[in-house]
């Protein structure tokens, strides 16, 4: 119970640090802020999927799906980072 | 020792905001401004402004100990003597010295000493000499910097728009 | 599969958090060590569960861990809007 409120936290934390960065990134067009954007993005769905598995019991096991954004979030941050950040 | 004459009110502040360019997601160069056609400045010098120079407030401190490579300084004592804020200062000089163009020591205080890679030495010469002569277009080039993506993803964190 | 999941997402995350040190080095700006502690913490933390025989994030250790990373980032943010327009970040150009 308590770890579900402590990942839907992570969520919104997640998912605002998404929007503060797409935000910057409409205004400055810098393109390390959509990739860091992104990711956020990517963390805030790994992060209620996490959720949905602990409270919701669900037939489906979400362990790839979730993993899957994380990785594909943290890949494009890190992508975003070597090339984009100067 | 006489100080040089520094425009101090440059330093009392945030840069003026008419002085920044809007930024754009176009080219990160910075534009070499120059109006005395004959003589345009060196690519070394715009180079290193461009790269290593963020503010005007750096370059201030940068050739204040260019001009005393000698002296050890505390952050502290440049603040009061530049009229800058003290924990601006500290930061400055901490920034100056990642970026390679001071030592420190720490003992008996934290002390800087001015000294650059040898191959910039000689860059920052013709920068204090074009500072000297051209201060206003050297200034305009620092401020047409456009921030660093890096600056701009931290700047997005700013709720308001304000620092903008 | 899911092993490597776990292990690309820790070592990622680890990755992240150096680059985030670099830029704190370089522009001394504090959101920046902020955020490398918390995807360092974080990277440590995933790496541990995919160490483990039965990766389970309902278990305390790994969910408080995480809790603990975001509450950096959440005390990073409220940090740079503390003082915003204040001290240095505020000179560099905007």
């Amino acid at each position: 119970m308590f770890a579900g409120l402590v990942y839907a936290l992570c969520a919104v934390t997640a998912l605002s640090c998404a929007i503060l960065l797409l935000r910057g990134f409409s205004r400055s067009g810098a393109r390390l802020l959509l990739w860091g954007g992104l990711c956020f993005a990517a963390l805030t769905v790994n992060n209620v999927l996490v959720f949905v598995d602990l409270i919701l019991v669900l037939e489906v096991n979400l362990f790839t799906w979730r993993n899957a954004a994380a990785v594909a979030g943290m890949g494009v941050l890190v992508w975003g980072l070597i090339w984009d950040a100067h | 020792m006489v100080l040089s004459t520094i425009p101090l009110a440059r330093l009392n502040g945030p840069e003026d905001p008419r002085t920044r360019a809007p930024s754009t997601a176009a080219s990160s160069s910075i534009p070499v401004i120059s109006p005395l056609a004959s003589q345009p400045v060196s690519e070394e010098v715009a180079r290193l402004l461009s790269t290593s120079i963020d503010t005007v407030a750096e370059l201030e401190i940068l050739l204040f100990l260019h001009r005393r490579p000698d002296g050890e300084w505390d952050p502290n004592a440049a603040a009061d003597l530049l009229y800058l804020d003290r924990g601006l200062s500290q930061k400055i000089f901490r920034k100056l010295h990642t970026k390679g163009f001071l030592t420190f020591r720490d003992d008996p205080y934290l002390l800087y000493r001015y000294a650059p890679p040898k191959d910039v030495i000689a860059t920052i010469d013709k920068l204090a000499g074009l500072y000297t002569e051209r201060r206003l277009m050297v200034i305009a080039m620092v401020a047409a910097r456009r921030p660093s993506s890096v600056q701009l993803f931290s700047n997005a964190f700013k709720l308001r728009r304000g620092g903008r | 599969m899911n092993q490597f999941l776990l292990g690309a997402i820790a070592a990622l995350c680890l990755t992240a958090g150096v680059f985030f040190f670099r830029f704190w080095r370089e522009t001394q700006d504090r959101l920046f060590l902020f955020f490398s502690l918390a995807f360092l913490i974080e990277g440590v933390n995933r790496t541990v569960l995919a160490l483990s025989d039965n990766p389970r994030e309902g278990d305390p250790f790994f969910y408080l861990v995480r809790l603990g990373s975001f509450l950096i980032i959440l005390y990073a943010i409220w940090d740079k809007n503390r003082s915003a327009g204040t001290d240095a970040e505020s000179e560099a150009s905007p």
